[in-house]
């Protein structure tokens, strides 16, 4: 299955999701007015990716921002990954002491049920 | 309406724009305010969560404005206020009202738990927005939300301010 990479722009983020590797990788900003939209081709991509996932999936979530239009789609990508029948597990990175997007992490980790790291990092 | 200088500045004194609100007006407006924060003396926290609120007002002015709209970014002693104003559908009014004043009810973690439960169970409406805006702006703000209804030219202005404190 091809990799989707988008490159970022001011309003979204870069996003990079290898099937061979079973790296998803989303860094950056996500404050697109049409969240669906942009979020839409991602969710077709890892929907057609279930189907013959890699054994093991990592997801690295580095996002500088988000808004709450998006973070209804990073929850429902990260619902289907929950539903994957292989391992999936989640990495949610917070540049230092941004407690807004420790606590977004944290909000995700109660709702989903998967392997979930917060991590503190200085550089995203 | 006509604004005077001394309008403008009691109302906004950091960045005032009035108009009609496009995708590319909120582009520059986003730039104006994380640049002119970026210079202030103030934490990488305090400059995030303006950026924040900035954008989830101006995108909620983008998606529910039909007319021209105002927004402004105010700097207090302690704190800074981002304002918007815009004209609203009379049959609307009650509804939001009772909205803001049930949310600048709950407490911190009232409003943590509707945020989760509606981010988890809320679904989209029609216009692509994720009903979550105000909780959020309520949630991070620490503080009420500010508002106030009044009549003008025969419509009903909506006026609303989120405070940010200064840290």
């Amino acid at each position: 299955m091809k990799t989707l990479q988008l490159e970022n722009t001011p309003k979204t983020p870069l996003v990079k999701l290898d099937s061979t590797t079973g790296k998803l990788i989303f860094q950056g900003r996500s404050i697109p007015e049409d969240a669906i939209g942009f979020y839409e081709g991602i969710m077709d991509w890892i929907v057609e990716y279930a189907k013959s996932p890699a054994t093991k999936t990592v997801v690295e979530m580095r996002f500088e921002y988000f808004n709450t239009a998006s973070s209804k789609c990073i929850l429902d990508v990260l619902k289907k990954l929950e539903s994957f029948q292989s391992d999936v597990f989640i990495e949610w990175y917070f540049e230092e002491d941004d407690e807004d997007m420790q606590e977004a992490g944290e909000d995700y980790h109660a709702i989903i049920n998967l392997p979930f790291k917060i991590i503190e990092t200085e550089e995203l | 309406m006509e604004w005077t200088a001394s309008e403008i500045d009691d109302f906004a004194n950091v960045l005032f724009f009035e108009g009609e609100i496009n995708e590319q007006l909120i582009d520059d407006l986003l730039n104006q305010v994380e640049l002119y924060f970026s210079e202030e003396a103030i934490s990488k926290k305090t400059q995030k969560r303006i950026y924040h609120f900035s954008v989830e007002l101006l995108q909620n002015l983008l998606h529910h404005a039909t007319e021209s709209v105002v927004f402004g970014v105010h700097e207090e002693q302690n704190m800074f206020l981002l304002k918007i104003r815009n004209t609203i559908p009379a049959v609307q009014q009650l509804q939001l009202e009772e909205y803001l004043d049930a949310l600048n009810e709950l407490t911190e973690d009232q409003l943590k738990m509707l945020y989760k439960e509606r981010l988890e169970k809320g679904s989209f409406s029609d216009k692509g927005t994720a009903g979550l805006g105000m909780i959020e702006l309520r949630r991070k703000s620490q503080n009420k939300i500010g508002y106030t209804f009044y009549e003008f030219n025969g419509k009903v202005v909506f006026e609303m301010s989120v405070s940010v404190n200064k840290q």
